[in-house]
């Protein structure tokens, strides 16, 4: 491992000072940051741990009834905690099926949305989009894992599960930095490809993220997330979905794996999924609009199948 | 820096890019922690961190200043071994044996948590400790047999 100095941070002040810094990078759990300078996806001079800015940990609801979760939560204190296990179901589960139990305790929720994408040749140092280079190696190569909608220049997609819940839910992101704070939906959260290849977030260098808010919903309602892997545990997504149907009413609906950034259904879709009234069908076709886009490499036209699949049994779920 | 492993403190001059198992093994002698992948992906490494599984390979030494390390050299002697151990040893729960600290480790963690857990949430558990050997079923077994000796020597 290339070396790099250590200092953890003692408060958001001294964090966004010491993240100024030529080279300076915020860790949480280290679980991708780590991999990614042992392969050389990164070489930061200074690492600024952001665990030990006092309650940069918690989750807590505010007094209207939204969620704020820390940018240095851990995605095991997420996935466990009563009022999501409650009011936020699919977020839980999408967080309970991060990696495994010792990777949920290690990462952090700020770290899981910043994490880089797992595509093979970008990990492994190919010259691509993603590193400065000016061609994805994945469009004639081995692109099974990549994206089948919204993708290119670069194809890869990205790796969270939490933040296909949270889109779903309609976070927002709050992002901190020496100049200060903002606040940005998830929607804009992740950039495409077609506008940034080289980057998936719009967290530019010295800001990090702060906290996660999620929007108070009414008890009761539907929400749901299902992941589709080679195996059973410890694996990226192959596809995934989170379905939220509040009892308030209306329909959300993202797909993870699929595309660059989770991939919000198309809101005509949404919107008659929440009129109701659906039979086999009708959901096989708006199964099929949802997808309308998607476009496979190669060797991926599976995800689409597998997305269709995901969206059938996910229409099925909110309507009973 | 102050490294404590074990319940013992080590004073150490640790570089930021260190890991902890580096730290652990090639500076310690504590060799029953061990590594396989060295990315997260196996979970050979497993130690506890303040009572919580971490993989040491991806746990800088750097970041434990002011925690408390526990490895498996920590948790029952020669002469006095843990339940975990009596019971992997009891139910065979091993073939070569490397993965078994990173294993018992996690169990341990998941017995903290849920004392007695139920043999799916044993199998979801210990889902991130792979074993080379297979010995998963042995090892699952092995675990919750330690919960019920653990459970009657709190009752006795
Ligand atoms: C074997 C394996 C399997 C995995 N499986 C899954 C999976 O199934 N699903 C899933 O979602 N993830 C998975 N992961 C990814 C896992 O690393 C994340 O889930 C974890 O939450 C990352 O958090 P961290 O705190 O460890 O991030 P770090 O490794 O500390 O950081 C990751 C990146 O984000 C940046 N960063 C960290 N914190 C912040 C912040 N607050 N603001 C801005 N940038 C920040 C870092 O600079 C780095 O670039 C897996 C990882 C491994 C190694
Ligand atoms: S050696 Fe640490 S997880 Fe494999
Ligand atoms: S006993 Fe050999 S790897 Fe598990």
């Amino acid at each position: 491992m290339s070396p790099f100095t250590y200092h953890r941070a003692t408060s958001t002040d001294d964090a966004a000072a010491r993240l100024a810094g030529a080279r300076a990078v915020p860790m949480g759990g280290g679980t991708d940051l780590l991999v990614a300078i042992d392969e050389g996806v990164v070489a930061p001079a200074q690492l600024v741990d952001l665990r030990g800015v006092p309650g940069a940990d918690a989750v807590a609801l505010d007094a209207r009834g939204a969620l704020r979760i820390g940018g240095a939560a851990r995605v095991h204190d997420v996935a466990r905690h009563p009022a999501v296990l409650e009011r936020w179901p699919a977020l839980a589960q999408a967080c309970e099926a991060v990696g495994s139990p010792t990777l949920r305790q290690m990462g952090t929720m700020g770290g899981n949305l910043c994490q880089r994408p797992r595509c093979w040749y970008f990990r492994r140092g190919v010259s691509c989009f993603k590193n400065g280079g000016d061609e994805c190696p994945a469009v004639d190569g081995e692109n099974q894992y990549l994206a089948v909608i919204g993708g290119g220049p670069c194809h890869a997609v990205h790796p969270s599960d939490p933040a296909v819940a949270l889109t779903a839910l309609e976070a927002t992101v709050e992002i901190t930095s020496a100049g200060g704070t903002r606040t940005v939906p998830i929607a804009a959260f992740f950039v495409p490809p077609a506008e940034a290849p080289e980057r998936e977030t719009v967290v530019g260098p010295g800001e990090f993220v702060s906290a996660i808010g999620v929007p108070a919903v009414s008890a009761g309602g539907v929400q749901r997330y299902h992941k589709l892997m080679q195996r059973e545990a410890w694996d990226f997504a192959l596809v995934s979905i989170a379905a939220v149907r509040p009892a308030a009413g209306g329909v959300r609906m993202a797909l993870g794996g699929v595309a660059p950034g989770p991939w919000r259904v198309n809101s005509s879709v949404e919107e008659d999924v929440a009129s109701g009234g659906l039979d086999d069908d009708s959901i096989s076709a708006l199964a099929e609009r949802a997808l309308y886009d998607a476009q496979p490499l190669s060797k991926n036209g599976y995800k689409i199948e597998m997305a269709g699949a995901l969206l059938r049994q996910a229409m099925r779920e909110l309507a009973t | 820096m102050r490294l404590t492993v074990n319940g013992q403190p080590y004073d150490l001059a640790i570089a930021g890019h260190e890991s902890l198992v580096a730290i652990l093994r090639g500076r310690l002698g504590l060799t029953g922690t061990k590594v396989a992948c060295g990315r997260g992906e196996c979970g050979a490494c497993t130690v506890l961190i303040d009572g919580k599984p971490a993989y040491a390979c991806l746990t800088l030494a750097a970041a434990c200043e002011g925690a408390a390390v526990s490895t498996i050299e920590g948790l029952g002697a020669a002469e006095r071994l843990h339940a975990l151990q009596q019971a992997f040893i009891a139910h065979d729960a091993l073939q070569c044996g490397f993965c078994t600290p990173g294993q018992i480790m996690a169990a341990a963690a998941l017995l903290a948590q849920t004392p007695r857990p139920t043999e799916a949430e044993v199998r979801h558990g210990m889902s991130g400790n792979l074993c080379r050997c297979g010995a998963y079923p042995k090892i699952v077994r092995a675990v919750l047999d330690a919960a019920q000796r653990l459970e009657a020597a709190r009752g006795a």
